[in-house]
């Protein structure tokens, strides 16, 4: 007699979780592999990363969104050639057309449809050309540049090492679309800097800047919610019991408690902590030995009037 | 990244007795590379298992970092899809154990029930079945899923549970009359 219970029968369907939650157990796990991939950022964790509440769970503020003359299809390459997981089952129209899709890579999101050229939705094959550029970061460039030319993309310009640290290369894939393929190998350039703040919207910053700055107080609690309330910061813990990282301003700054004297210190990111502790001097100034942090070098100086400011020459990341 | 991986790995054969390290350092690249393909299959097995996202997400990590975990003391070769699934398997047992612990008492309620032995021939309806599962105690609903969702033999199910295969089949009467109960109940046979 069949057993009626037979009917939970239940094979394995893959679902994709949450895109934000695939990503950090990534890290997670990279981490607990003691590989470090350059992904963390500043303050250690994703959350300096974090889009805002206008943008919905599990995208960022900018995503592409791709025309292509045959999306399922477009969707099966994009799956087999760069590990692409929809998240769910296209929105199909009545014509038969695929009107939306979302394509997971990692942590980022691709949006797809078929070309609807009533509503100026047209592909490269139809335009006869693309004007941008997609990039993709892919654990090794060399192998998905091959599985993509392989699966029929055209090779626009071989895997090579760029003077950025990553190797990279530029294909064409079979619907029009324009990707270059990178790997970083090496650390960047330090001009290439973009784990810290929000770029100046001015154009002549050349002088040494503000990179960090740290505010000591007694009691960090009361601090987080003064500051907290009166400006909108953020608060991350860090390495340091009563430390707080403020991740959501430009420059980042921190805020440490436990501290009996109130003060604010100012630290100014220098490229050689060395030459500029002897400049301070040379200038009238005081400035302590540098000592080295996790976040790089660090001297405590007064100016000749007496202020007192730190230098800092960030470790890399910083 | 796998560049900066097989650099490193490198590195370490400059040293003889750094071999064993490159090795797990050459799996620990293969759990990654794997990761996206396995996440979602890991993922699609815990949930409607456990029936909630969190704590599907929970046992997620702990089945990759469990793995994490095997692949450095090189007790696992080749890492799989199949595995890890099996690895995500024991999480859950796991989860259930800690479950149990929680509602100990309801668990003893649960299990001094009457047992039916009529047989029961009827065709249930599959929504009705996972609802009235999600409802019983933790040990039946861990019995019942290995036995039924999971569709392992009752040996293998006795094994996950650490139970003799005496007392798996016990358990599983008793799940069973339990679950024809309130399946009964809830379809108004009773």
């Amino acid at each position: 007699m069949p057993d009626p219970l037979d009917v939970l029968r239940q094979p394995v369907v893959p679902l994709a979780p949450d895109p934000a939650f695939a990503a950090d157990l990534r890290l997670r796990i990279e981490a607990a592999l003691g590989l470090s991939t350059g992904t963390t950022t500043t303050g250690g964790t994703m959350s300096t990363t974090t889009s805002g509440p206008h943008v919905p769970t599990g995208l960022r503020a900018l995503t592409p969104y791709l025309i292509a003359r045959d999306a399922a299809r477009a969707i099966a390459y994009y799956e087999e050639v760069f590990g692409a997981a929809l998240l769910y089952p296209p929105i199909t129209g009545d014509d038969g057309r695929i009107g939306h899709a979302e394509l997971r890579i990692e942590d980022s999101v691709l949006m797809i449809a078929d070309e609807h050229p009533e509503v100026g939705a047209v592909s490269p094959e139809t335009v006869g050309g693309t004007a941008v550029m997609l990039t993709l970061h892919v654990p090794d460039a060399d192998a998905t540049f091959e599985r993509a030319v392989a699966a029929g993309a055209t090779a626009e310009r071989p895997v090579e090492l760029q003077f950025y640290g990553a190797r990279s290369g530029v294909i064409r894939d079979p619907f029009g679309h324009r990707w270059s393929l990178q790997t970083q190998v090496e650390p960047e350039p330090a001009s290439l800097d973009r784990t810290g703040a929000a770029p100046s919207t001015a154009t002549d910053v050349d002088g040494v800047s503000l990179g960090y700055f740290a505010i000591a107080v007694p009691d960090a609690g009361r601090a987080r919610a003064f500051y907290g309330e009166l400006f909108g910061w953020r608060f991350e813990s860090g390495s340091l019991d009563e430390g707080f990282h403020v991740p959501n301003i430009a420059p980042p700054g921190g805020l440490l408690g436990g501290q009996e004297e109130p003060a604010v210190t100012v630290y100014f990111r220098v490229d050689d902590i060395e030459a500029a502790a002897a400049s301070v001097r040379r200038l009238g100034g005081t400035a302590s030995e540098p000592t080295q942090y996790p976040s790089g070098w660090n001297a405590s100086c007064t100016d000749d009037q007496g202020v007192a400011f730190d230098l800092w020459e960030p470790a890399p990341g910083y | 990244m796998l560049s900066v991986t097989r650099r490193k790995v490198d590195r370490s054969d400059d040293d003889g007795a750094m071999g064993e390290r490159a090795e797990a350092e050459e799996r620990g690249t293969v759990l990654l590379e794997l990761y996206d393909r396995a996440l979602p299959q890991v993922y699609g097995y815990l949930l409607p298992r456990c029936g909630s996202p969190p704590v599907a997400e929970d046992l997620c990590a702990e089945t990759f970092l469990a793995a994490v975990t095997a692949v450095q003391r090189g007790t696992v070769n080749p890492v799989t899809v199949a595995w890890l699934v099996g690895v995500a398997r024991h999480k859950l047992v796991d989860h259930w154990r800690r479950l149990a612990r929680e509602q100990r008492k309801l668990a003893l309620v649960h299990d001094q029930a009457t047992v039916s032995e009529d047989p029961w021939d009827a065709h249930l309806d599959a929504a009705v079945a996972r609802a009235v599962l999600a409802e019983l105690g933790v040990h039946h609903r861990a019995a019942l899923t290995l036995r039924y969702l999971d569709g392992l033999g009752v040996a293998e199910v006795a094994d996950h549970l650490g139970r003799t295969l005496h007392a798996t089949e016990a358990l599983l009467v008793r799940a069973r009359s339990a679950f024809r109960r309130a399946y009964d109940e809830r379809t108004g046979d009773a």
